[in-house]
């Protein structure tokens, strides 16, 4: 409840400090340096290239992924200011590095990127196949004004404080079902993942980005599923029964390859959308 | 003031003399001397001056001795009077004068005076007298002059050395004897820890934090605590009872060479001291059940030096896991020992728990997430970890002999020993700092930082009854040594059950400081007067570090490694004193400063390296009192630069400061204060300053330049003020006060480019006095503004162990307290004055 009192306390509070305040913000900025800033977040299923729908591609191994499962625990998500050591670089530089090798202390961590400028700092799953490829907005977060190079994100299983939301992973973290098809081959599959602590497991680093943070801008985190299949080798598993979905196992090269790829820095890239105007 | 009342006399009493008199130009009036007891009758010297053609005073000798303090301090002043000469005609003449000076007890306070008023101001009056021309060769008509008042303090060595009678100030509801501190323009004071946990303390663009950047002293016993757990130099004086408290001095920067480690952005020394002669004794109780009880009691027989206080208080605090209870001993004696030597006995103790809150994520309170009532206010006041406090012990015993000599010296040598245990739990990062074991989450960052050992030391100076070129007492030689015993730990607690899981740190620390110094006065020119010297400082730090590892790559190992450091400095300090008019002073000081290394990062066998400050400062002093001394007024005002090679800050990861590097200052400040009558007292102060991060390799000189130092306010202002009067009631005189204090700490610079609001503290507080029966109330934030008392901006976790944590800085507080009002009944026996 708001009293009378609080009005004029206020009233008389903004009066006073505007008069101090006016002295001392004169020029305007404290000088402390930075600048913070709000900027919505998001989530978008990225399209594999010269496909049109969600969810549905042609691994390298030449077999036709159609998903009709996929989801995903997701976050937090920390966007560094400094780039990513995956980051292609210019041949020149490389080849710099490599007459002259760049002496570097360490700084303590495994992958110090330096400040986070910006942050989705809870987690949340994700139905990759919801939304039709149009980005999820999970809502406005707080940030430092500046370039940030990469990103990093946490996969994990569903924390109690997911709540119901997290019911539907079944304590998973990735959870994936579709149809791989290859010629007259056709493997209904199922999988589920888990990544649990230590948290150097569950990390996805070094993905690079370039988004110039800024007032009331869009980051939107695409995930690409069909990356995460790279290198699968259907053929390897067991022919399931007429009907009946195949469940992928731990033990499986398929599982392990999804195991590793989920986790490269490729299986997830950044957009940074302006303000409008 | 005398000086047109001596003009006048002089005219009237010598018409027909054939020698036109000479007539005084500059006659500062003379210092009651220091140090002396205090006087039950008047002292009177007759000084015979010798007034050259110039009008100059060539020659003054003692006709009629008062004591050799009081003949020197006559002859002092003496030697600084100027004259139109004496003149036959147009001819000047050399004659000689005789010029009584009178020096008397303090006036007494005024019958109808309110019953509360405290005793005689500290600060020499002066009033002139005619008095019978004396013969000399040209026959000339003398005049006197009589000092009223007690010892006052030294000259200032600096704009900013104030020496603070809190007298009728002490009307200004304040919490604790910290709060006194508020009397200095240009400090601040926040509290993150609890009410019992030392407060930072923000001095002249410093945050000075619990006391690594100021030098706190009681009545000569160190306070800063080296290498404390919580922070090196944390100085706690909470302990200290307010009514003890005669008067401050606050050195802001380092232009005295008295100031020892610690006074970066400068000293504070707390002069104990009982005026009111009798039994007080006062029982409080007000908001959140915060009850104080204190009595305290000094023989009318008895100088007030002499006194014994004893405290209690208790309260639930203003909001949740903010309880306390802390109850506190201080008694000192004097003893005569002859005419001209007297020793002081004192002793305290202090014993005190309290809870705290903490600080809370700014987004959190925000969003009502934190775990109280949705409303604002329990969002604001409410807390994450309730296993936060902490508890202190200390214990302080000393002596002081202080001699008088035979040609007005003073030989003072001061023995010291304090004891002290503090343990403290501050959570400022939630979960985040640790590394749990494989397979479990975090265990929380809980942080226990203890500390317990012994500080013995000595500490005396000796200044010699000299005359030098006509300036007594020109030198003073002083020496300190301190020796510190102590236990330092800091270890994370465990969320659950808070079991100790982790050392970070565990030093048992024994440091050597010895220092000494040599301070000059030399008036070459009588409008000129300047003051130097010299200090150096020494300490040798021996660290057995108990927390190494039990194993390396050469095997097994034992888990302790001991380090030792020395280190030297020698810092010059000088100041410039010209006198523009009889009561306009234009100061000028420069110095250095040391901070002493905190023995926790230190290498073996190195030169321990120092916290350097080079400061300047220069201003201007006003004073000014009526013919009758019924008001006086004093103002200040300066401008002063600050360069530091080693800052600390506050670092939430271990929860102490941290070295980040060299710093740098501008600022200014101007104070005035008012006193009219023992009735009304006002002091206000207005202080600026900005402190940045100078830019590498740039100039000193760029003062502006460079990274704002954020949440050091850099507009302060403070104004108290108190005014007593009587009243009749039902035929009965009644006495009264009202007293006002205010402060206002502009927008603090916040991380980002951001301001914080700007905060307006209102504390009230009026009391009744009838006989030996006093009530009073105090509003405390009388307005109930919500402001944040301290705040911080880093990462932090306190979702839980195994929520995702983020990690981008977000700002982070302390709340300050709400209004709080406060009952007082006080009953005073044995008085001194009967009626109000």
């Amino acid at each position: 409840m708001t009293s009378p009192l609080r009005h004029t306390r206020r009233a008389f509070t903004l009066l006073l400090g505007g008069a101090l305040a006016a002295g001392v913000n004169a020029c305007g900025l404290s000088g402390t340096g930075g600048r913070s800033i709000t900027f919505r977040v998001g989530l978008r299923t990225a399209l594999a290239p010269g496909e049109d729908t969600v969810g549905v591609f042609t691994t390298d191994t030449g077999w036709r992924v159609e998903l009709t499962t996929a989801r995903l625990v997701l976050g937090p998500l920390y966007l560094f200011e400094k780039a990513s050591p995956l980051q292609p670089q210019a041949l020149l530089r490389r080849l710099g590095d490599v007459l002259l090798p760049t002496a570097h202390a360490h700084e303590g961590d495994f992958f110090s990127g330096g400040r986070v400028l910006g942050e989705w700092d809870r987690e949340v799953v994700f139905d990759l196949l919801a939304d039709g490829g149009q980005a999820r907005v999970l809502g406005r977060s707080p940030g430092i004004a500046g370039v940030a190079r990469s990103l990093s994100l946490l996969l994990r299983p569903p924390s109690r404080a997911l709540g119901v939301e997290g019911d539907v992973m079944e304590g998973h973290s990735l959870l994936l079902a579709g149809t791989a098809t290859r010629e007259a081959v056709r493997v209904p599959f199922r999988l589920a993942l888990d990544f649990p602590p230590p948290v150097e497991l569950q990390r996805v680093d070094f993905v690079p980005i370039l988004a110039d943070l800024d007032e009331e801008g869009f980051f939107v985190l695409e995930v690409q599923p069909h990356r995460w299949f790279t290198g699968t080798r259907f053929d390897r598993l067991p022919v399931p029964a007429e009907g009946s979905p195949l469940e992928v196992g731990p033990e499986t090269q398929v599982h392990r390859a999804l195991s590793v790829n989920v986790r490269r820095f490729d299986a997830f890239t950044g957009a940074w959308e302006p303000q409008e105007g | 003031m005398f000086i047109p009342t001596l003009v006048l006399w002089l005219l009237s009493a010598s018409p027909e003399a054939p020698v036109v008199a000479p007539v005084p130009v500059e006659a500062a009036p003379p210092v009651m001397p220091a140090d002396v007891p205090a006087l039950k009758q008047a002292v009177r010297v007759v000084l015979r001056l010798t007034l050259d053609t110039g009008g100059e005073v060539s020659r003054v000798e003692v006709r009629e001795s008062g004591g050799e303090p009081f003949d020197r301090a006559a002859m002092a002043a003496a030697t600084h009077w100027r004259f139109e000469p004496a003149r036959r005609g147009d001819v000047p003449l050399e004659v000689q004068v005789d010029v009584p000076v009178m020096f008397e007890p303090p006036a007494l306070p005024e019958a109808a005076a309110v019953a509360t008023a405290p005793a005689a101001s500290e600060e020499a009056s002066v009033a002139t007298v005619p008095a019978a021309p004396a013969p000399t060769d040209a026959k000339p008509p003398g005049f006197s002059t009589t000092v009223r008042g007690r010892s006052v303090a030294p000259p200032p060595v600096a704009v900013g050395d104030f020496h603070i009678t809190v007298g009728q100030l002490a009307d200004v509801p304040r919490n604790s004897a910290t709060d006194l501190l508020l009397l200095a323009p240009g400090v601040m004071l926040a509290n993150h820890g609890g009410e019992g946990h030392a407060e930072t303390v923000y001095l002249r663009g410093f945050d000075a934090g619990e006391g690594k950047d100021v030098e706190m002293r009681l009545d000569g016993v160190p306070l800063n605590e080296v290498s404390h757990a919580h922070g090196h130099g944390y100085a706690d004086t909470y302990f200290i009872i307010p009514e003890l408290v005669k008067s401050l001095r606050v050195t802001e920067g380092p232009y005295d060479p008295s100031q020892g480690d610690f006074g970066v952005a400068g000293t504070v020394e707390y002069q104990l001291g009982l005026e009111r002669r009798g039994i007080t004794a006062s029982a409080s109780y007000g908001s959140f059940a915060s009850r104080r009880l204190s009595l305290v009691w000094g023989p009318p027989e008895a100088t007030d030096a002499t006194f014994v206080g004893v405290l209690l208080r208790q309260g639930h605090g203003f909001g949740p896991n903010r309880a306390h209870a802390n109850a506190g001993i201080m008694a000192q004696t004097e003893l005569r020992l002859g005419p001209e030597t007297r020793l002081r006995l004192f002793g305290a103790s202090y014993g005190a728990r309290y809870s705290s809150a903490g600080v809370v994520r700014e987004t959190d309170v925000v969003d009502a997430r934190l775990p109280c009532a949705g409303d604002a206010d329990s969002q604001f006041f409410c807390l994450y970890d309730p296993h936060q406090g902490g508890a202190n012990q200390r214990h302080i015993a000393s002596v002081e002999w202080v001699s008088r000599l035979e040609r007005g010296g003073r030989f003072v040598q001061q023995a010291y020993a304090v004891s002290r245990q503090m343990r403290s739990r501050e959570n400022f990062t939630g979960f985040l700092q640790d590394t749990p074991p494989v397979g479990e989450a975090q265990r929380g960052d809980n942080t226990e930082q203890s500390y317990q050992g012994t500080t013995v030391g000595l500490r005396g100076r000796y200044t010699p009854g000299l005359v030098w070129a006509g300036q007594p007492q020109p030198v003073e030689l002083g020496y300190v040594a301190r020796f510190d015993n102590v236990h330092t730990r800091a270890r994370r607690l465990r969320d659950k059950g808070g079991a100790p899981y982790a050392t970070v740190f565990d030093n048992q620390v024994r440091t050597t400081n010895l220092g000494a110094y040599l301070s000059l006065r030399a008036a070459p020119l009588p409008w000129l007067t300047l003051r130097g010297g010299v200090r150096v400082d020494t300490f040798l730090f021996a660290v057995e570090d108990l927390n190494r590892p039990d194993a390396d790559r050469q095997g097994a190992r034992i888990p302790e490694e001991s380090v030792e450091a020395y280190g030297f400095f020698a810092s010059p300090r000088a100041t410039a004193e010209v006198r523009l008019t009889p009561r306009l002073t234009w100061l000028s000081s420069a110095g250095l400063g040391a901070r002493s290394s905190d023995a926790a990062g230190l290498s073996d066998a190195e030169f321990a390296p120092y916290a350097r400050v080079t400061s300047g400062e220069t201003g201007l002093g006003w004073c000014w009192g009526d013919e009758g001394h019924d008001a006086t007024v004093e103002a200040r005002g300066a401008v002063f630069a600050t360069r530091v090679s080693q800052d600390l800050v506050f670092s939430e990861t271990t929860g102490r400061n941290q070295p980040i590097g060299p710093s740098q200052r501008l600022g200014a400040f101007g104070n005035v204060r008012l006193q009219w009558k023992q009735r009304l007292d006002v002091q206000a102060s207005l202080a600026w300053a900005r402190a940045t991060l100078p830019v590498p390799g740039a100039s000193s000189w760029r003062l502006w330049d460079g990274t704002v130092l954020p949440y050091i306010p850099q507009v302060l202002g403070r104004v108290d003020a108190a005014w007593r009067g009587t009243a009749t009631v039902v035929q009965q005189q009644v006495g009264w006060s009202v007293a006002l204090g205010h402060s206002a700490i502009g927008p603090r610079p916040l991380p980002l480019d951001r301001y914080s609001e700007p905060v307006f503290l209102f504390d009230v507080a009026a009391r009744a006095r009838w006989s030996a029966v006093e009530l009073g109330l105090s509003v405390e934030n009388l307005l109930d503004a919500r402001w944040r008392e301290s705040e911080f901006n880093y990462v932090s976790n306190f979702r839980g162990p195994e929520a995702p944590a983020s990690l981008l800085a977000t700002r982070h507080f302390s709340a300050g307290a709400p209004r709080t009002v406060r009952g007082t009944l006080t009953v005073y026996l044995d008085l001194q004055e009967d009626t109000p």
